[in-house]
């Protein structure tokens, strides 16, 4: 009997999280994988959310400077072990290293080391100018992808006048003026044991292991700095380069955040049912389910679109991201994308629109991380947010314990006849005025 | 169709291999079909592309429309791409729909139309889209470059269809025929049980394909000492590459170059072995808009190439490659090939690097 029961939770353990949090308040997790590459990884909860308009990209900034750093390019030519760094709202990855199977020693030696090292990396004058001159460019970068530039703006104005309308990447004027001083008293506050996560991918770390780390590190005992409180404002922000081949924007009303999961999990059903719609990139374009990406092709006037439930600690924003170039007929394109929005609110989605969407929903969640990398932040984010990492099997109980009635309701009380954040670039002469936009999250006649 | 008594003789009476990989995931699986002497190298140049982008659209018994909408509804997405060497359909999906992947996967293969409509309105249009995409990286278009110069022919052709010849749905029928036998495909699945995954192939179209030879891998002829330079607005690239025996050793040559040239803020760097039937082909390319910056990089790679002691290089190796590669000693041929896209007059001649 007891063999029999082992072997029956073995497959689980495969692809269990263990999560726990150590006495000082680091949150250690660790996740078996089975791909050739592993990764351990430090992030803290901060993120642009805990910037300020003044240091606005310090934290991309400090991950920056450690991948550049000697210590970095000595992990990567002797050791084989590479540094990533990366920026969200509320996460920092800080350092995340990528070492072959087999070399988990090497990785962490190299950490260690640079942890070791990182008042020389802050103070190193030379690399911090090459570095900010970099950020510059990326966020330079950041503003030539329509996409991302269009949500990123979105998201600020939804969020004026605090710390979540940051930018991901910071602003050039404010990292222009960032001393080694601010990243000093920037890492004193936020490198702190209760802000910090620790992950590993793979199985050549096991739980033990991280914890004799966590205490090998020279990381101070010390409280999160909570995030300022947000609030949202139903407002628009356009950029208009006639430049551009295309009109996009991005259209968001506010929702809760990770936090309250319910919503969450509703939200992420109610943005799958339309789904995206990826035109001329996909040969399978003319076929997909959605009723909008079939309406609106049929019309010629999308490119491709992408709905959304982007989700923080205590706010979320769900939305949608239209991009055409039939410019003339933008105000279209947004006027019949709304308009099936109001299809949540009356309960007209039909019940096979339903389970595609729960169905995709579960795909795209549960299918497996393309890198280390992107699965230790995901995690780090969850364990953050809710102290937590959902298993596979909650995630799926929570996507069937959504019900037609429950988007229902989700849709009267977040997205019919709601304030909207709008962003708009491109060719947006047709792109209405924000009253009129306004105007179709209500409908005339039910 | 085999017969259900047949399910335990299977793997013995079927030539399609199957394979199964685990993976760190509960409940999405994964299917992969390779289809040897499919790719391109195969067939006349840009068929094999559009063989790949006419899977997964009509059959005799379901039409394209119909196998999205099933596969949506069931959680599952396909595609398929082509490589030089084989046609690689892919599906990824919740795993109980199993059953309806292995069977849909057979079916683009054993019952595909290829409708004339389709490769005009969807399988065409398509292809030259990704072929418009892809060749506005310079980059691509070098490396495209370096096999053509390399090879010649075979794994000398163009990965994708480019519009310099014009090919029939009949055509495409052909090469399928021609191709899609039971010797040359391979399924891996991941996240799947073995025993599942062989029962419902041996059931499935996989187990009715028409046999064939196994494709035994020629040597391809190869040709070293070639130089060619591509005039194109935008960024530049520039390319260093030869056909090599040993693709373990060059992994360390890769990574060896990687670490030795100088730093730079604008451009990428990548080197690489690629891994072919009969071949492998190692490259160093360099991309940045700066064309003088690709012009020191590419001199100081020549340079490095030639005087660095790549054996100690494993650890990095590995990393790059995505499995152990061990420490030896790699003695470098003298002369390579030499591939510039973008602004050449900036990059100098192979015979000055």
């Amino acid at each position: 009997m007891l063999s029999k029961r082992l072997f029956s939770t073995s497959s689980k353990q495969l692809s269990k999280a263990n999560v726990s949090k150590l006495g000082n308040g680091i949150t250690i997790i660790n996740k078996p994988s089975t791909t050739s590459k592993s990764s351990i990884g430090f992030y803290l909860n901060s993120g642009s959310r805990s910037e300020n308009p003044y240091n606005s990209g310090i934290s991309s900034l400090l991950g920056n400077l450690i991948t550049s750093s000697k210590s970095s390019k000595d992990a990567l030519t002797n050791e084989g072990v590479k540094y990533y760094s990366s920026n969200q709202k509320e996460v920092t990855g800080l350092l995340s290293a990528v070492y072959p199977s087999g070399n988990a020693s090497g990785a962490i030696n190299s950490v260690k080391n640079t942890f070791s090292q990182l008042e020389s990396i802050i103070n190193d004058s030379t690399n911090l100018s090459i570095q900010k001159e970099k950020s510059i460019a990326v966020t330079e970068a950041f503003e030539n992808s329509p996409k991302d530039m269009v949500i990123e703006h979105m998201i600020g104005t939804a969020f004026q006048g605090t710390s979540l309308a940051l930018p991901k990447y910071g602003k050039s004027e404010s990292l222009e003026i960032l001393l080694s001083e601010d990243l000093k008293s920037y890492l004193q506050k936020n490198l702190v044991s209760s802000n910090l996560s620790i992950v590993a991918v793979g199985d050549e770390i096991s739980h033990d292991d991280l914890v004799k780390l966590a205490s090998e590190l020279p990381i101070p005992t010390g409280a999160k700095t909570p995030f300022e409180p947000t609030s949202f404002l139903g407002s628009d922000i356009r950029l208009r380069d006639d430049n551009l081949p295309q009109a996009h924007a991005a259209i968001s009303v506010l929702t809760p955040g990770l936090t309250d999961s319910a919503s969450f999990y509703t939200g992420l059903v109610a943005a799958q049912i339309n789904g995206s719609y990826a035109g001329i990139n996909s040969p399978f374009s003319p076929f997909v389910g959605s009723t909008l990406a079939q309406f609106l092709e049929e019309y010629h006037l999308i490119d491709s679109f992408d709905h959304f439930q982007l989700a923080y600690s205590d706010v979320g924003l769900w939305g949608g991201y239209f991009a055409s170039h039939n410019v003339g007929n933008y105000d279209e394109t947004i006027h019949f994308a709304l308009k099936n929005w109001n299809r949540f609110s009356t309960g007209t989605v039909n019940e096979i629109e339903f389970s595609k969407a729960k169905a995709e929903l579960k795909l795209n969640l549960l299918k497996p991380a393309e890198c280390p990398v992107a699965l230790s932040e995901k995690l780090a984010t969850q364990a953050f947010a809710l102290g937590y990492v959902p298993s596979e099997a909650e995630i799926s109980a929570e996507i069937d314990a959504v019900t037609p009635a429950a988007v229902k309701a989700w849709a009267q009380k977040y997205l019919y006849d709601q304030d909207i954040a709008v962003a708009g670039n491109g060719q947006i002469e047709a792109l209405f005025d924000y009253n009129r936009i306004r105007n179709d999250m209500s409908m005339l006649r039910w | 169709m085999f017969s259900s008594a047949r399910h335990f003789s299977s793997a013995a009476a079927r030539a399609v291999s199957v394979k199964t990989v685990p993976v760190a995931v509960e409940s999405v699986s994964s299917l992969k079909v390779v289809v040897k002497n499919a790719g391109s190298k195969s067939a006349s140049a840009g068929l094999a592309h559009l063989l790949s982008t006419s899977a997964f659209l009509d059959t005799t018994e379901k039409s394209g429309l119909r196998l999205k909408r099933e596969a949506e509804l069931l959680g599952g997405e396909y595609s398929a791409e082509v490589t030089r060497d084989a046609l690689v359909l892919k599906a990824t999906f919740l795993k109980e729909s199993l059953p309806f992947f292995v069977n849909s996967l057979a079916s683009t293969l054993s019952d595909a139309a290829y409708k004339p409509h389709e490769l005009n309105e969807i399988a065409g249009p398509y292809a030259s889209q990704v072929y418009a995409t892809e060749s506005a990286n310079p980059e691509f278009k070098a490396l495209e470059e370096l096999h053509a110069v390399s090879y010649r022919s075979g794994l000398g052709l163009p990965l994708y269809y480019d519009g310099s010849k014009s090919y029939t749905n009949e055509d495409i029928k052909t090469l399928a025929k021609e191709a899609f036998l039971s010797e040359n495909v391979e399924i891996i699945g991941e996240n799947v049980n073995a025993a599942d995954l062989e029962k419902i192939v041996s059931e499935s179209k996989f187990a009715s394909l028409p046999k064939g030879n196994d494709v035994i891998a020629q040597k391809q002829p190869t040709y070293t000492g070639a130089e060619s330079r591509i005039r194109q607005a935008g960024k530049t690239s520039a390319v260093i590459g030869l056909p090599v025996e040993d693709a373990s050793a060059y992994e360390l040559v890769a990574a060896g170059l990687i670490s030795s040239v100088p730093e730079s803020f604008s451009a990428t760097v990548d080197s690489k072995v690629l891994s072919y039937e009969g071949s492998n082909l190692f490259y160093f390319s360099v991309t940045s808009p700066n064309a003088s910056e690709v012009s020191t990089i590419i001199s100081a790679a020549a340079k490095a190439l030639k005087s660095t002691d790549f054996s100690k290089y494993s650890k990095l190796a590995s990393l790059l490659a995505g499995k152990e590669v061990a420490a030896k000693s790699v003695s470098v041929p003298a002369d390579f090939n030499l591939v510039v896209v973008g602004d050449v007059d900036a990059v100098p001649l192979k015979s000055e690097l």
